[in-house]
């Protein structure tokens, strides 16, 4: 019965497509073709893209994972050859491990009007181990050049269940893509398409019978389904049971291309993930993975290096209780505490949201996962009768979370629910203070995981931004140079930034750094005070000397007021975007400037005061200018209550700098009298 | 005197006793002026290398490092290369914290061991174990301890106590012991300023040295082993992969590998052979003709990288590339190679360290197979001149090797020896970056411009790429590169790549808003629209270390201006003219007649290495360069 369904699409799609897609069946208007005719500008196309996912019935060990791919790529031009180069990610941790079998490679090219193929040999291949997890196959074709065809195809066998995200968009066009993935019953799954894509995909989902041949004389019931044993109970030959087939058939998917001001390009690729719910085994017993948020809560509790990790209490309940001892106020217990774990345990740059050595031996040894250390967090906060909860978050680089499913986390901070607000806590970083992560971390949405079973997300988007303020005092002198004095006062992610960069800078380096970019400048006193108080904002302090600030024309003087806090361009180029603009948080920056012009000189014009809105609230800027006498005064800021730019909006948005951008670079004019 | 006392310091400290060594665990006790300006501090690194025989020598190594700061983890070196010829017999690392007492013990089988490929390569043999510490407080003290086997002399490990900008060093000591009767080249730079005590003697090399403050980068600087202490060591009889060499002049070495790992290796198909020949038929000029063989290598094949074993050094047999149409630059320069023999053409096999800035040369006195090369060329000597193939490429014009193989001693290879030979210098003039564009202003201070820009030398292998991104990239790039000018709207683009002339043209129509700037009946505008300087460098207050200028060029500015009817000019520049041995600035700004102007600009910086003190001229020659350039003229509205 399956097998006539399948004679039937394969007949169908053969008829209704004018290329033929079987391999080896390369056809000389495809070598001919010069251009993509759907992006004339792509370097290279997948003409054709399969994959089919499987299990396959192996006596004495269960289902074994089967996918099979085939590709035809044609490569236009010399920047495409990259595409005639595939690396194969094997999951291998010594004895279990994927292997990749039936290898075969040929590029196709046009000799004189005539087709020529090229096999790829076996030592054009590699196999390199990157480390205890991970090998990579990697093979390059041979005879590439401008206007070939290459073909591969090859099979992967996994002992593991679980089915890796099936992409379904690549970096370049692909004109015809078929996939498969069939299923047996006793593995659940659930399938998403990647929320933020802006190609979406079709999904078409059927149930198919499937029928199986056993040998077995035992009569052992052990009913499990994989590695190590198929020991069945039933005694018949043939096994029937369901399976389900998810399909997708896809024409001229368009290449996802890369832009400026996006973290990860791969947030925006279309692709179908895959999670592991359940398994179900021929008894019909039911193991759940993650199904629904209340079981993810349940799983993850129990899970030793994690549930388990946050009841221990005995490593660190003296030196908690020391710390906070006498301390009634919430938050500054919060802080101690907070700083205290960043005190005492260092990040050793792995992500997870399951502890990695274990809670104990972070605290012992001084060094952790992500895990380790906010897990550690969240259990001293309870100790200290917060209401701390873990909250699951997915790195920038990872990807976006979005289903009741662990798999797509690979990150953990501290969350404490207040009254219509979170208190977001990450020791990983020094700098970090209380919702003011490092950027790895902020990325669309967090899931909280209460004690008591319940799990909420929550947007990670920085409520409150980074506050910057500068005041500029400026005197021109006679000979049209300036004298004068900048303070400065940042918070939250300024403050951070700041404090990150000015680290390790020793005095010297200092005064560099702030002399950078502002021309002929020379600082003296330049003071920095709370560098180490991470708590209190950054606050400086210098005297300056500029000598290139004015500019004269004739018997007229011209002075920017920003002087060198002004902006030289609009860093919004593009006339529209794909994807958002992602200044990952808010921000708040204003300028408060006094300027006295030397004797002999009076104002011929002054920029005139204004206000421009983005988006009605979204953003503002303001600019209001007056004179005094001698005295000019700015007040300049820009407030921009939005950090993510969708692509409608880029249009106002640009225009928005541009005048921004426009007005801190406006001239005061002074005359000669 | 201070001979003397350099000779009692030595006979004290030439082995590590267990109570100086608790000393230098103990990160208090470092002088205060080494942790000045300082990420890191190398307490000890003592290297005791033994030439056992010519297929093998043993490394030992201590080391004790203290990091400061989280800037000098990077510092820490814990690691060791290997691959099939290299086995590590000892491998221990303990980490202490700033009291010196231990906090972690580090054994052999604990360091990460991973593939040492980089992203360019699609495989590689060679692999790396190295220690992976997340510090828990600064300032913490490593002591890595090392013994390692090699089956290979071919290259002997280098002395560079200074190891780094931001490092200071408190002693450093390097033996190297081999058989007297075998002969050694040296290569020893800046021992005497550095106060290096060199105790060499027959069959054994001996440098200490102590107490090296750290040295901060600074904008410009030269390569640090051409300033501080530094030395490289090499044998007349050595081994490599099985290969014994005895060579100690650039002439047989030359031969040497000609004979070893070239020879026999130049063969093709006959198709190939044929199909070169058609292509070359009635040719006479060995350039015309060379230039359809490389013409052919860049239609034909690819650069992939991959290194194995010996591979890592000889070329893969021209036969296989020409079957499956790839190589890396031995291969590929190799391929080339044997297709200009085919057609009768000389060429050879080319060594060169390649980089496109820090030019480093391969040092003609100290003659060794291994260590100053990492890339391979082609030379083609015609009538007296030479000619530098660059294989890897396959778009690069026959002959160009600007900003990576230019203006450096390289190793010619050929049948009966081999030569160092100085690579083409690509002068000032020649990197000329031609600028001519007429620009039509209008009374609301908008421009409308059409823009040609000619580039050669050096400056053509900045500006050809644009022409493969896409025309979304291209209008971005044109909007970064012309930033002074704020709302350009680029109209289109057109490109002539000249590869015969080596000349790049880009011509671009653009129009921009309120370009000028509108006070009352006056606009302000400044005439160089297309070409303004702003990169300054930074100002030190103290400047240390020399400067150098790798490559100069001449940038040549040439605008039509034509002016709205109802305005006049009111101010002009006067004409600008700044030289000095940097090099040298003009500006013009001219009446032609009532409504057009004319703009010439000039600026030309030459190749140079200068001292610390002409750091400041250097850098207000700059500064009145971007001033210059952003200087504005005044046009006002005719009543």
């Amino acid at each position: 019965m399956k097998k006539i369904t399948c004679l039937l699409i394969l007949i169908s799609f053969n008829w209704s497509n004018a290329q033929d897609f079987r391999f080896g069946k390369v056809s000389k208007e495809e070598l001919l073709e010069t251009a993509c005719p759907q992006d004339v500008e792509a370097n290279a196309a997948i003409l054709f893209l399969s994959q089919k996912t499987f299990y396959n019935y192996v006596q004495n060990e269960g289902f074994v994972q089967v996918t099979e791919i085939y590709k035809r790529i044609k490569i236009y031009n010399k920047d495409g050859f990259e595409w005639a180069t595939e690396e194969i990610k094997l999951r291998d941790e010594g004895s279990k491990r994927e292997t990749v079998t039936g290898l075969k490679a040929v590029t196709y090219t046009l000799e004189s009007g005539k087709m020529q193929e090229t096999k790829l040999k076996k030592d054009g291949m590699f196999d390199e181990k990157n480390n205890k997890y991970w090998r990579t196959s990697k093979f390059t074709m041979p005879n590439v050049k401008e206007g070939c065809v290459v073909e591969l195809s090859y099979r992967i066998t996994s002992p593991y269940i679980s089915i890796r995200d099936i992409k379904l968009q690549e970096d370049i066009p692909i004109k015809e893509l078929d996939v498969y993935v069939r299923v047996p019953e006793y593995f659940n799954f659930k399938k998403y398409i990647n929320p933020r894509a802006t190609y979406i995909p079709k999904i078409y989902e059927y149930q198919e019978r499937r029928t199986e041949e056993t040998h077995y004389k035992s009569k052992n019931s052990n009913a499990s389904l994989t590695a190590g044993a198929m020991q069945s109970s039933f005694s018949s030959n043939t096994w029937e049971f369901k399976e389900n087939r998810t399909e997708v058939k896809l024409s001229n998917v368009p290449a996802l291309k890369k832009e400026s001001f996006v973290s990860n390009l791969n947030t925006y690729r279309t692709k179908l993930i895959w999670e592991y719910a359940f398994s179900k085994d021929l008894g019909g017993k039911i193991t759940n993975y993650a199904s629904t948020w209340d079981d993810v809560t349940k799983t993850i509790y129990d899970d030793s290096n994690f549930g388990a990790q946050l009841k221990l209490t005995n490593y660190f309940e003296d030196d908690v209780s020391a710390i906070i001892k006498g301390i009634a106020n919430e938050s500054e217990k919060i802080n101690l505490i907070f700083n205290y774990v960043k005190s005492k345990v260092k990040w050793n740059d792995y992500n997870g949201y399951t502890t990695d050595n274990g809670v104990k031996k972070a605290y012992k040894d001084g060094v952790g996962n992500v895990a380790d250390i906010n897990l550690m967090l969240t259990a001293m906060l309870r100790y200290a009768k917060i209401n701390a909860n873990p909250m699951l978050i997915s790195t920038r680089s990872n990807d976006i979370p979005l289903f009741p499913a662990t798999g797509g986390f690979n990150y953990v901070v501290s969350a404490i629910e207040v009254l219509n607000d979170v208190i977001i806590l990450d020791a990983t970083d020094k700098f970090a203070t209380p919702n003011v992560l490092p950027i790895r971390a902020i990325n669309w949405q967090g899931r909280i995981i209460r004690e008591k079973g319940s799990s909420t997300w929550f947007e990670l988007t920085p409520k409150m931004g980074a506050q910057e303020k500068y005041s500029l005092n400026a005197k021109i002198n006679e000979d049209l140079s300036i004298d004068g004095k900048v303070r400065g006062h940042m918070t939250s992610f300024a403050a951070k930034n700041f404090r990150s960069k000015y680290e390790n800078l020793n005095e010297e380096e200092k005064l560099t750094d702030i002399e950078k970019d502002k021309g002929e400048i020379e600082v003296s006193n330049y003071d920095i005070t709370d560098m180490g108080v991470i708590d209190n904002p950054i606050m400086y302090a210098y005297d300056y000397h500029l000598k290139s600030g004015i500019e004269q024309i004739g018997d007229k003087v011209f002075v920017t007021p920003m002087l060198f806090f002004a902006p030289k361009e609009n860093l919004f180029k593009q006339d529209k975007r794909e994807y958002p603009v992602d200044f990952i948080y808010a921000f708040n920056e204003r300028h408060i400037i006094n300027v006295i012009i030397p004797e002999g000189y009076v104002v011929e014009s002054l920029p005139e005061s204004s206000v421009v809105n983005f988006q009605e609230n979204a953003g503002e800027f303001k600019y209001i200018s007056k004179v005094n006498g001698k005295m000019l005064q700015f007040v300049i800021s820009v407030d921009l209550r939005q950090s993510l730019i969708l692509p409608h909006e880029y249009k106002d948005f640009k225009q928005f700098y541009q005048l921004i951008t426009e007005k801190q670079t406006e001239k005061v004019v002074l005359k000669k009298i | 005197m201070t001979k003397t006392y350099r000779l009692i310091f030595v006979l004290v400290f030439p082995f590590l006793c267990t109570a100086q060594e608790e000393k230098l665990l103990n990160s208090h006790t470092i002088p205060s002026d080494l942790r000045e300006n300082a990420n890191a501090v190398v307490r000890w690194e003592d290297s005791h290398i033994e030439v056992k025989a010519t297929n093998r020598m043993v490394h030992s190594n201590k080391r004790i490092i203290t990091i400061l700061n989280s800037s000098g983890n990077s510092k820490v070196n814990a690691y060791l290369g290997y691959d099939k010829g290299v086995s590590i017999k000892k491998m221990e690392a303990r980490i202490y914290n700033s009291n010196g007492k231990e906090i972690k013990k580090v054994k052999k089988n604990d360091f990460e061991d991973v593939s040492a490929v980089d992203g360019g390569t699609l495989y590689s043999d060679s692999r790396v174990k190295y220690l992976r510490y997340t510090p828990i407080d600064y300032p913490y003290t490593v002591l890595f301890e090392t013994e390692v086997e090699y089956n290979y002399t071919a290259y002997i490990k280098r002395w560079k106590p200074i190891e780094g900008f931001s490092t200071s060093t408190e002693y450093s000591r390097y033996v190297f012991h081999y058989d007297a009767s075998n002969e050694l080249n040296k290569h020893e730079v800046n021992f005497q300023s550095y106060g290096v005590v060199n105790q060499s003697k027959d069959g054994e090399i001996h440098y200490e040295v102590s107490h090296l403050k750290a040295i901060l980068y600074e904008a410009y600087c030269p390569n640090l082993r051409d300033i501080t202490p530094f030395a490289m060591l090499n044998l007349k009889d050595f081994s490599y992969e099985g290969y014994v060499g005895n060579v100690n002049d650039w002439d047989g070495l030359g031969k040497w590998m000609h004979e070893q790992l070239l020879v026999g290796r130049t063969e093709v198909s006959d198709k190939t052979k044929n199909e070169i020949k058609t292509l070359v038929a009635g040719l006479d000029d060995p350039i015309e003709k060379a230039k359809i063989v490389y013409q052919y290598v860049q239609n034909n094949t690819r650069y992939i990288s991959v290194q194995e074993g010996i591979g890592g050094i000889q070329p893969i047999d021209a036969l296989k590339v020409d079957a499956v149409k790839y190589g890396d630059c031995k291969g590929l320069s190799n391929y080339t190679k044997s297709l200009l023999d085919v057609v009768g053409v000389e060429s050879y096999y080319t060594r060169v360290y390649a980089s496109s800035n820090n030019l480093v040369d391969i040092n003609e006195d100290f003659v060794s197979f291994l260590g100053q090369s990492n890339h391979v060329i082609l030379n083609l000597p015609h009538k007296g001149k030479d000619i530098w193939l660059e294989c890897t490429s396959q778009t690069s014009p026959f002959g160009y090797n600007a900003n990576f193989t230019d203006d450096r001693n390289v190793f010619v290879i050929k049948p009966n020896g081999g030569k160092i030979v100085r690579t083409k210098i690509y002068t000032a003039k020649e990197n000329l970056l031609d600028t001519n564009a007429s620009i039509v202003l209008n009374e609301d201070g908008d421009i409308e411009a059409t823009i040609n820009l000619f580039s050669h030398g050096a400056q053509y292998g900045h500006h050809e790429g644009i022409q493969n991104k896409t025309l979304n990239d291209q209008s971005l790039h044109y909007k970064d590169y012309w930033n002074n000018i704020h709302n350009v709207d680029i109209l289109n683009m057109t490109y002539i790549n000249d590869k015969e002339t080596i000349v790049f043209t880009e011509s671009v129509e653009l129009t921009a808003k309120k370009y000028a700037s509108q006070t009352g009946d006056r606009l302000l505008l400044s005439p160089n629209f297309f070409n303004v300087f702003s990169d300054v460098p930074l100002r030190y207050r103290d400047r240390k270390l020399p400067f150098e200028i790798e490559r100069g060029f001449h940038d040549r500015d040439e605008y039509e201006i034509s002016i709205p009817k109802n305005f006049e000019v009111e101010a002009l520049q006067n004409e600008t003219i700044i030289e000095n041995k940097f090099g040298k600035y003009s500006y013009a700004i001219t009446k032609n007649d009532d409504h057009t102007l004319t703009f010439k600009r000039n600026y030309i910086l030459n190749k140079g290495a200068y001292t610390k003190e002409d750091y400041q001229d250097f850098r207000s020659f700059l500064m009145e360069v971007a001033k210059q350039d952003q200087s504005r003229i005044i046009l006002l509205k005719k009543s």
